[in-house]
């Protein structure tokens, strides 16, 4: 995973570690703190389920994680020829996402850099400025998750139509 | 009477649950052994059923992907006492013993009605088994299938039942077998309960 340093200039200003990638040319940004790694995509394992956007499991050694379709929740594909697998630490256990073949970067930014999101409790933490990019932040802590009302948190309206089972 | 018997038997006992494995496209399953009462091919399936029976395919039953019949293909008939259900699977890999400890609950993620179809799962292979619940199984009965999979009415032959003959699970020939003692099976002149293990 490639890494970005901060400048020669920077202050000891408040910063915060971010993993970015990408699925289907979506380029996203987590804490890297709730990342469990990045390996190579196995192939998964189908598991009939009815809970949505997780119908499959990933086994490596003896350890199985469910596999969560982030590609599917954003209504995208997931690029490349060679997958990743991006492990989410979410709060009820380590999930495996599958992402594009583009490798993940470390990127240590400002605090400061990240707007947080309008909806407190949403998947979406906000956006966090690299670059010029501006980026979506998502906490995998509660990925894929529906809030207490039953209703999916805020991502900026890309799952329209999609609901669980 | 031939029966067929498992070469290792080291394994046993309370603290092991007998199962046998399926597979259905890319997953596997594991059934409960108690609950089987036969395995025959699919063109045999008709005459083995005492009564009317649904003929389910357990693949489509949970919306895997489908997979033409094969020489792999098999019928299991299920129940407790008399056979309440046929389920076509693609391959029987075979009969185990797997010590409960090693059966561990689905993750905490999936939070659907698959909680109620597996009781739990554990490594097999590369890859892991679903221990189906038999409960629910036979409750469901073949009409009440999570979605749209195909239920096919079996008849009762009574005619051909007698000349139905149940298919050893030393049959079993996907993988190999390497590392694995659930589909090490013998015949063996001794008797064995087991309904489906007696031609």
């Amino acid at each position: 995973m490639a890494m970005t340093h901060p400048g020669p200039n920077s202050k000891a200003a408040p910063t915060c570690l971010v993993v970015v990638f990408s699925v289907g040319n979506r380029r996203i940004a987590v804490k890297a703190e709730e990342v469990g790694g990045v390996w190579p995509w196995v192939e998964a394992i189908p598991i009939p389920s009815g809970t949505a956007h997780i119908r499959a499991m990933m086994r490596r050694g003896d350890d199985v994680l469910p596999v969560f379709d982030l590609a599917e929740w954003l209504h995208v594909q997931v690029q490349g020829a060679a997958p990743l697998c991006l492990i989410a630490k979410r709060r009820d256990g380590p999930m495996a996402v599958c992402i594009d073949a583009d490798i993940p970067t470390l990127q240590t930014i400002d605090a400061s850099a990240i707007k947080p999101s309008p909806n407190p409790g949403s998947e979406e933490a906000g956006h966090c400025q690299i670059g010029s990019e501006e980026i979506p932040l998502y906490s995998l802590l509660t990925l894929g998750q529906v809030t207490p009302a039953g209703q999916y948190p805020n991502d900026f309206g890309h799952r329209e139509g999609a609901q669980a089972r | 009477m031939i029966s067929y018997t498992r070469q290792d038997s080291a394994v046993g006992g309370a603290n092991s649950k007998q199962v046998l494995v399926v597979a259905c496209a890319k997953t596997y399953f594991a059934l409960p052994a108690e609950i089987i009462r036969g395995i025959v091919r699919p063109e045999e399936a008709s005459a083995s059923v005492g009564g009317p029976c649904p003929l389910v395919d357990l693949g489509a039953r949970f919306d895997l992907p489908g997979v033409s019949l094969s020489a792999e293909s098999r019928v299991l008939l299920c129940g407790e006492q008399e056979i309440q259900q046929a389920l076509r699977v693609d391959v029987v890999m075979g009969l185990t013993d797997v010590e409960r400890v090693r059966i561990r609950p689905l993750p905490p993620h999936f939070a659907g009605p698959e909680r109620q179809w597996f009781s739990g799962m554990f490594l097999y292979r590369d890859s892991v088994a679903l221990v189906l619940n038999a409960g629910w199984l036979l409750a469901e009965g073949g009409g009440l299938t999570m979605s749209t999979a195909p239920v096919l009415e079996l008849e009762s032959d009574p005619a051909g039942a007698g000349a139905v003959k149940r298919i050893g699970l030393s049959e079993s020939s996907r993988g190999g077998g390497e590392g694995n003692a659930l589909d090490l099976l013998e015949e063996s002149a001794d008797g064995d309960d087991t309904p489906w293990a007696q031609l």
